[in-house]
């Protein structure tokens, strides 16, 4: 699969459903929209996310069966050790793994000439999938990017933004927390602007998530090997000045007219003893706030007070 | 008896919440205010978050400005 393609194809039927379930996608009316469990998704390095839907594709075969699971991540394990460029036979598997196959077909994991064919050969990423360690290395990451579309971003204190890419696909992510100004073949040039960033926290992406992203995909030509510190600053205030309001919903007790009801203080008839007069008199304000549900217990008190 | 009114807790700055103040007298007919706790606390109908939410956020817009070279 070629990232730089512009080519259209839908993705297999298992990976759509796998995706509905882990909850990337939402059933709309209009059809399938993506969450904003989604877009963090597509932020992730390419393994883990080729880990998650592995393991709900795995999870969804043989009934979730333990003894397949297992056969399938000791397949994995035994991929990371099998030749480059050779095919092996599909019966030498277990049942597990024979069950997974179009999953992982469909993931690029194992390559299979053609539809039920008696030979199977593992790809690159399938080979590296269990030996990678997500972030960690980056020459192992160079070699199979390569692959999946590299990426060098270089951010200016000015907040312009200078994606050395040739991947469609990075240039639409990019795309959607930057406002882009410039597509070149490789090279894609943007501002990060208030309006970008605010439209993708609307969408669910946290600012902790575009810096990491952006950290990670750093040039090896900025000097620190991140984002200038004014940027990533200015993306958490950003993020800040959207929470102004803290919202609560619930039910206000006013102390002052219930005072007045029971008569409480010196004198009262209730005598100090009981619980619930302790609790209110205690209390130095005068308004006490309940979160819904905390009403039903104060109801519930006056109740036995009143008898 | 005991008196309960049911609303939402509003948490904010100061003057977030005098904005709030102010909107709510510009609405008169339709206020929401139900009281005024503190500085920073202010109980609202239920129905009136969206409303803050929207008139602040086209409050920032218009206060916020975009340099694009």
């Amino acid at each position: 699969m070629d990232p730089n393609s512009t080519n259209s194809t839908k993705p297999p039927k298992a990976i759509i459903k796998a995706l509905r379930r882990i909850n990337l996608l939402n059933d709309t009316g209009e059809g399938l929209k993506i969450t904003s469990k989604g877009f963090q998704f597509l932020l992730r390095d390419p393994y883990s996310q080729v880990w998650v839907l592995l393991l709900e594709l795995v999870n969804s075969i043989s009934n979730g069966s333990i003894k397949a699971k297992r056969e399938v991540l000791q397949f994995l394990f035994e991929m990371n050790y099998s030749e480059p460029g050779a095919g092996y036979n599909i019966s030498d598997l277990k049942n597990g793994p024979v069950e997974a196959m179009e999953a992982l077909v469909a993931l690029g994991l194992v390559y299979r000439p053609f539809r039920n064919s008696d030979t199977f050969f593992p790809t690159k990423v399938g080979r590296r999938l269990v030996a990678n360690t997500g972030a960690g290395g980056r020459t192992d990451e160079k070699n199979v990017s390569a692959s999946l579309g590299t990426c060098e971003i270089i951010v200016e204190t000015n907040f312009r933004l200078y994606a050395y890419t040739t991947s469609k696909l990075q240039v639409d992510l990019i795309s959607m927390f930057v406002h882009m100004r410039t597509r070149l073949p490789n090279l894609a040039v943007g501002h990060i602007t208030n309006e970008s960033v605010r439209m993708a926290l609307r969408n669910g992406i946290s600012a902790e998530q575009i810096i990491a992203y952006l950290n990670a995909h750093a040039s090896s030509r900025c000097r620190s090997g991140r984002i200038p510190s004014n940027v990533s600053q200015m993306i958490r205030l950003w993020e800040a000045g959207k929470d102004r309001v803290k919202t609560k919903s619930g039910v206000l007790f006013d102390r002052r007219e219930t005072e007045e009801a029971f008569g409480y203080g010196s004198g009262s008839r209730f005598g100090p003893r009981n619980a619930f007069i302790r609790m209110c008199s205690s209390l130095k304000s005068t308004r006490i706030f309940h979160s819904t549900g905390g009403e039903v217990r104060v109801r519930d008190g006056c109740k036995a007070l009143v008898g | 008896m005991v008196h309960f009114t049911e609303g939402v807790l509003v948490a904010c700055d100061v003057p977030t919440k005098q904005f709030i103040l102010k909107l709510d007298a510009d609405l008169k007919p339709r206020s929401f205010v139900l009281f005024d706790l503190d500085d920073n606390h202010i109980f609202v109908e239920g129905w009136a978050v969206e409303t803050i939410r929207n008139n602040l956020e086209e409050l920032y817009k218009e206060n916020h400005f975009t340099f694009i070279a």
